[in-house]
């Protein structure tokens, strides 16, 4: 039997949650001191330093936030976020495999991708890089069977159910449906991370100009 | 005043503090790839723990000053020599401005550190000078060094004394490591339990970086290797990806992973990642979460003395 907690000896997991869990027991466990809380996509885990705190306490507060938090409504949501897309061919290398899988016209593809209620699961990858859910029953999208040697910083991804977005420029293997305006990560920032986890995410379309306009992109 | 690359070899960074508390940013710890190695250099210089040092890997590597001060060099055994001269690991060592000190390449383990009195300036990003190489900030330029690069020094506080880590506490490094580990969270994917990691040796293989190492033996069996949902990994987690031969996370690995997780190297022995090299070969050992606790509260004591306060990790 697979217990709902995972215990190593300085970080522990809690499992199958949905997003909404997610979030919210993240949000919980910022109270209880621990060193990092990294969301999953349907789990938490949380690392301690042992010279602070015992396994068995670590366990004991994992349990705690379960019990407590669980249930608990989540005070103040995130406000959301809006990205600035462009599903120009030329960004969309990849729209009509995609929109094939989803069994849409590819013209229809983006209008489909800025509809859905997408929300910041997690970020994972890279420093900055978004997983996002939505409630669309969507089919298991695989992966670039040759992934690409290049991906522009920016680049909007589907894979499997998520929606991934590209902070930097670099080799990919997602495939490619547009590409946003917004810088993702900038560690030299106040706030490093555009997204943070449980934030919903809006996608606004515009041109292939606006979206050069605003990403700084160098004519 | 300034410390100039003469030769950066493999691969050498300035490391320093992990990265600490921005794993939900996806910004993995990185830092010293042996944090009691940096530590023990430092020490000798008489600055914290956790201080800006260079980080050699495999070496040979050879390094200028421009300004007098004291260096100490520890990690992986290597030779090490002043102006040709030879020169000891684990004691402090003064150069005068224009001396070149040289470090051979490693006999053993992976990484040697080579710590100065002086204050290496570099601008910390998100709270550490660290280089973090493969999402590119931090240290210089966020990159590893090159021939040529001009390091810049502020003034610390030179020691003039001249100190030795005790023979007793000076880490040996061999060929071979022993690593416990604790079940991971997918262990029970394992056809033949934790004994599927425990009853093997494990070699590395040449595709080792900082960010993880591939392991080479006998393929591991799996219930299922169907990928998980992507959920945290930290170093020292042990991967079992679809060809059955594991992958271990270094300190500047992924923040999560797809993998199934089947081990996690122990707190207490993940500084001892960081000295694998190709061809190191390792014993995987599981304890329980208790005894690692244990070891861990040993490991520290057994510091405590000449490194106190010492933090592995």
């Amino acid at each position: 039997m697979t217990l709902p907690i995972y215990c190593a000896d300085d970080w522990l997991m809690i499992r199958s949650l949905d997003p909404d869990q997610v979030a919210g027991l993240a949000q919980a466990a910022q109270q209880q001191g621990w060193e990092d809380i990294v969301p999953g996509l349907d789990s938490l885990s949380l690392s301690w330093n042992p010279v602070e705190r015992s396994l068995q306490a670590a366990r004991d507060a994992a349990e705690v936030l379960l019990t407590e938090a669980t249930n608990a409504p989540r005070n103040g949501t995130l406000p959301p976020v809006t990205l600035h897309i462009c599903y120009d061919s030329n960004w969309a290398h990849d729209a009509e495999i995609v929109a094939e899988l989803l069994g849409i016209p590819t013209d229809a593809l983006p209008q489909w991708h800025a509809a859905q209620d997408w929300c910041v699961a997690m970020l994972g990858f890279q420093p900055g890089f978004g997983y996002l859910v939505c409630n669309a029953a969507i089919p298991d999208i695989p992966r670039l069977s040759d992934p690409r040697t290049h991906v522009a910083a920016g680049s909007v991804g589907l894979l499997g159910q998520i929606c991934g977005l590209y902070p930097h420029a670099g080799p990919g293997g997602w495939p490619i449906i547009g590409r946003i305006a917004e810088t993702l990560f900038d560690p030299h920032a106040a706030s490093p991370a555009l997204l943070t986890p449980g934030q919903k995410v809006r996608f606004e379309r515009v041109d292939g100009a606006t979206l050069s306009r605003l990403a700084g992109d160098a004519a | 005043m300034s410390i100039t690359v003469i030769k950066a070899g493999v691969q050498s960074s300035i490391q320093a503090a992990p990265f600490r508390g921005l794993r939900q940013l996806a910004v993995p710890s990185g830092g010293a790839a042996d944090v009691l190695s940096l530590a023990l250099a430092n020490r000798l210089v008489g600055k914290p723990y956790e201080a800006a040092a260079i980080e050699i890997t495999l070496g040979p590597a050879e390094f200028r000053t421009e300004r007098a001060m004291a260096v100490a060099v520890t990690g992986a055994p290597c030779q090490v020599a002043i102006n040709g001269e030879d020169a000891e690991q684990h004691e402090t060592l003064h150069l005068s401005a224009g001396d070149t000190i040289s470090i051979g390449r490693v006999w053993a383990g992976c990484r040697i550190y080579l710590a100065v009195s002086a204050e290496i300036a570099v601008t910390p990003v998100l709270g550490s000078q660290s280089t973090l190489i493969a999402a590119g900030f931090g240290g210089l330029e966020g990159r590893a060094l090159a021939d040529g690069d001009v390091i810049a020094l502020e003034d610390g506080n030179d020691p003039s004394d001249k100190i030795t880590t005790p023979a007793e506490l000076q880490p040996f490094f061999g060929h071979g490591f022993v690593l416990r580990i604790v079940a991971g969270p997918e262990s029970e994917r394992l056809a033949l339990g934790m004994a599927a990691l425990a009853r093997k040796r494990w070699r590395v293989s040449s595709r080792s970086s900082r960010m993880g190492l591939k392991l080479q033996g006998t393929a591991i069996d799996l219930n299922s290797a169907a990928p998980i949902r992507s959920g945290a990994v930290f170093p020292g987690i042990i991967q079992c990806p679809p060809d059955g031969l594991p992958y271990l996370i270094g300190c500047e690995g992924q923040t999560t992973g797809g993998y199934p997780r089947v081990g996690q190297v122990i707190r207490a022995d993940r500084h001892l990642i960081g000295q694998l090299a190709p061809n190191a070969t390792m014993l995987l050992v599981p304890v329980q979460g208790e005894q690692a606790e244990q070891i861990h509260a040993e490991k520290l004591a057994l510091w405590r003395e000449w490194l106190p306060g010492l933090t592995l990790a």
